[in-house]
């Protein structure tokens, strides 16, 4: 506030709680008890005129202050809450608390006299009647008479208004009371198209403001405080600052330099944290919130946008990174796919490629067998073009002589083994014929068991000659199968042959068919490409003898051509591989095997199309 | 000789062969057997011989016995004698169902004896 007019405050019947007003009566008692009080603060201090040493005085200003141990200082009597004298008539204030200190500090005594205004002041002043002021703007008419320090007081100034008022801007378009010489609003910071109303002082103001009269008042922040504080007002709150500061300074007689230094090195000495002690006596009001500053929203905007950005920027980078993820964890997936596409290509490829070779396998197999019964039926060819017509030639020669013999009963015997051995040498080579001709099948439908009973009746003769059972076990409901029945029946009298040569007299051959399904394939003799599987259905014909078996290495040699357990001349030799050959151009399958406790079991086995 | 013989032709490679079936035959009183052991002459010897059957073997060495029949078969005046072929590859069994015939002609296997060959000659004349 620039100036004000002085006010008479309190009554006069206190004493000053620490400063005896001397114009006054019966303020001795309290002079004294300050002077205790005084003392008492000072201490462990040992003289109330010793200044104290932080403050660096130099001799002189030293000097001075010995010399001059009592100070007049006159307030301004209304200056509330800065300095004013109280119902007890007691300094008081802001300035008051300074002084206070500013009396421990240089350990002077202030005396405090009560002028009856700032005329009073400014006359008192001048004429040296009173050595210095505590709290001075530096535009006041008292501030011209003396030397001011710097301001040691410093407070902001600060809009009230009612608390439906929330900020400076609400403001707008109000009635705003500025009481008579107090702050002003700093340019820019008042709000648009307000109507000032000057008014005589803070508490008119209050009142106008209580009254509905005004809506806002502008102020210091302590007047504010102090004002509605007392008055009780607890709908009024700060709603903003002026942006201006009301600055107080301590004025000195102008004959004075010696002191003003002195002030100025003791209020120099008076710390942040002790100003902001005073100022907390006398300031209560807090403050505008926080939340009614605009320029704290707009930082907490920009705080919580920069919050948000930056969430919304991990989330995104985190959405970035998951799609990435995502994208990368397809692509492996699709790897994977592809791996396990090529892994499953690889093993298809390998498994058409032990197929293959397998297949391959069995083609040379038959290549080479093919290749072995071309040479081997060229070979029977020439063999039997070469025998036979040597043979021919003795049996029609036989024929010859046995016209001439004239029933000599010798030459008749011997011509008979001649014709015998003959018929050996033909049947040999028959054989021979047999087995290398693997040519095509004159196949017709017919049932095993027929052949059999043919095959049977071919050998009856043998059969009856050695006392040879035969014990049949033939299904009657065997299905018909496309085959050739002479070849057929050359086997089975293969069969039988063999069977009756193995056992010499007395024995029974088993014959028996069924259908059955393939248990094993180990054991199994097929011709190159021909292969039976475990459970593949097929028709068994099988002959079993009673005979002394085979020896056990023998039994896989059976089937080579020319293998024979017989003794020289009653084996070709060729039956087994001759049956094979038959057997395989059927497309089945011939397994040998021992009997318990003896005998031989031949089984023959073709693929059973009827399942 | 009576005309009422038989005349037989006989071409094969191996002479013994020819001799015996020619003993044989003739032996009966039946036959009047003619011989040839070359068989690129087997066609001159049956225009000559005019035989009411000819025996040829199927293997002969200067000339196979089926190129002697395609020339009898192209010969107008030879190619209703009828022929039988003598083989020793196939074997009595193959020749024995169907009449001795594979592919239309008589066949006789090696080792023949004279009574299959006389039965042979009844069945075809």
């Amino acid at each position: 506030m620039r100036y004000r007019p002085i006010q008479t405050v309190g009554g006069g019947k206190g004493a000053g709680r620490r400063h005896r007003q001397p114009l006054r009566p019966g303020y001795r008692v309290r002079i004294v008890s300050a002077y205790i009080l005084l003392l008492l603060l000072s201490l462990p201090g040992a003289a109330i005129a010793t200044p104290d040493p932080s403050l660096h005085l130099t001799q002189t200003e030293t000097a001075w202050l010995e010399e001059h141990p009592e100070l007049v200082l006159a307030p301004a009597a209304d200056f509330a809450p800065y300095e004013f004298f109280d119902d007890k008539d007691s300094y008081r204030g802001v300035a008051a608390d300074y002084i206070a200190l500013l009396e421990q500090r240089l350990g002077v005594h202030f005396r405090i006299v009560r002028l009856a205004d700032e005329t009073a002041r400014l006359q008192a002043i001048v004429s040296g009647d009173i050595d210095l002021v505590a709290a001075v703007t530096a535009d006041s008419p008292l501030a011209r008479a003396v030397r001011l320090t710097q301001p040691h007081i410093n407070i902001p100034g600060v809009i009230v208004a009612k608390s439906e008022y929330r900020n400076l801007r609400a403001l707008q378009g109000r009635r705003v009371a500025v009481a008579d010489g107090a702050l002003h609003f700093d340019a820019g910071t008042a709000p648009d198209d307000i109507e000032l109303v000057p008014v005589q002082d803070v508490t008119t103001a209050l009142e106008l403001i209580s009254e509905g009269r005004v809506d806002a008042l502008v102020t210091d922040m302590a007047t504010a405080s102090y004002y509605i504080h007392r008055e009780g007002m607890t709908d009024i709150r700060i709603v903003g600052k002026t942006g201006t500061t009301l600055s107080l300074a301590v004025g000195v007689r102008r004959d004075r330099p010696q002191l003003l230094a002195i002030m100025e090195k003791a209020l120099g000495s008076i710390t942040g944290s002790e100003r902001q002690r005073l100022a907390r006596q006398w300031i209560h009001l807090k403050e505008p919130s926080l939340l009614y500053s605009r320029s704290f929203w707009v930082a907490m905007l920009a705080v919580a946008a920069a919050i948000l950005l930056v969430l919304v920027s991990i989330l995104l980078w985190n959405r970035m990174l998951k799609r990435q993820v995502a994208q990368r964890t397809e692509s492996l997936n699709l790897e994977l796919r592809r791996r396990h596409e090529a892994e499953q290509e690889l093993r298809d490829t390998h498994a058409d490629l032990v197929n293959s070779h397998h297949e391959l396998k069995q083609t040379q197999l038959q290549l080479i067998h093919a290749a072995k019964m071309e040479s081997v039926g060229e070979l029977a060819a020439g063999v039997a073009h070469e025998v036979k017509n040597p043979l021919a030639v003795i049996r029609l020669g036989m024929d010859y002589i046995a016209g001439e013999i004239h029933s000599d009963p010798v030459l008749g015997d011997v011509l008979k083994d001649m014709g015998a051995a003959v018929q050996r040498a033909d049947t040999v080579t028959n054989g021979l014929l047999d087995f290398s001709r693997e040519g095509a099948l004159s196949r017709q439908e017919a049932c095993i068991n027929e052949i059999i009973e043919n095959s049977l009746h071919l050998v009856r003769h043998e059969l009856v000659q050695r006392n040879i059972d035969v014990v049949r076990s033939l299904d009657s409901n065997l299905p018909m199968m496309s085959c050739d029945a002479n070849r057929m029946q050359q086997v089975f009298v293969n069969l039988f042959m063999n069977a009756i040569q193995a056992m010499k007299k007395y024995g029974t051959i088993t014959v028996s068919t069924y259908q059955s399904m393939v248990k094993e394939e180990h054991g199994m003799q097929a011709a190159p490409g021909i292969r039976f599987e475990s459970g593949q259905p097929v028709i068994v014909a099988e002959v079993c003898d009673t005979g002394p078996g085979v020896p056990v290495g023998a039994l896989e040699k059976m089937f080579d051509p020319f293998y024979t357990t017989k003794p020289v001349g009653e084996g070709t030799g060729l039956g087994l591989s001759v049956i094979r050959n038959i057997v395989g151009l059927h497309r089945g399958a011939i397994e040998v095997k021992n009997r318990v406790p003896k005998g031989l079991s031949v089984m023959i086995m073709f693929d059973n199309k009827e399942y | 000789m009576s005309t009422q013989k038989t005349k037989v032709l006989v071409v094969d490679d191996e002479a013994s062969i020819t001799r015996m079936i020619k003993l044989n035959l003739e032996k009966t009183g039946d036959y009047e057997v003619w011989t040839e052991n070359e068989g690129h002459r087997a066609v001159k010897a049956a225009r000559e011989f005019r035989p009411d059957i000819i025996f040829l073997d199927v293997m002969m060495p200067d000339m196979q016995g089926d190129r002697i029949a395609e020339q009898l078969e192209e010969d107008a005046e030879l190619k209703d004698i009828k022929r039988v072929f003598l083989t020793a590859i196939v074997t009595r069994d193959e020749t024995a169902d169907g009449g001795n015939k594979i592919g239309g002609n008589h066949f006789l296997a090696k080792p023949v004896n004279t009574e299959d060959i006389i039965r042979m000659i009844e069945k075809v004349l």
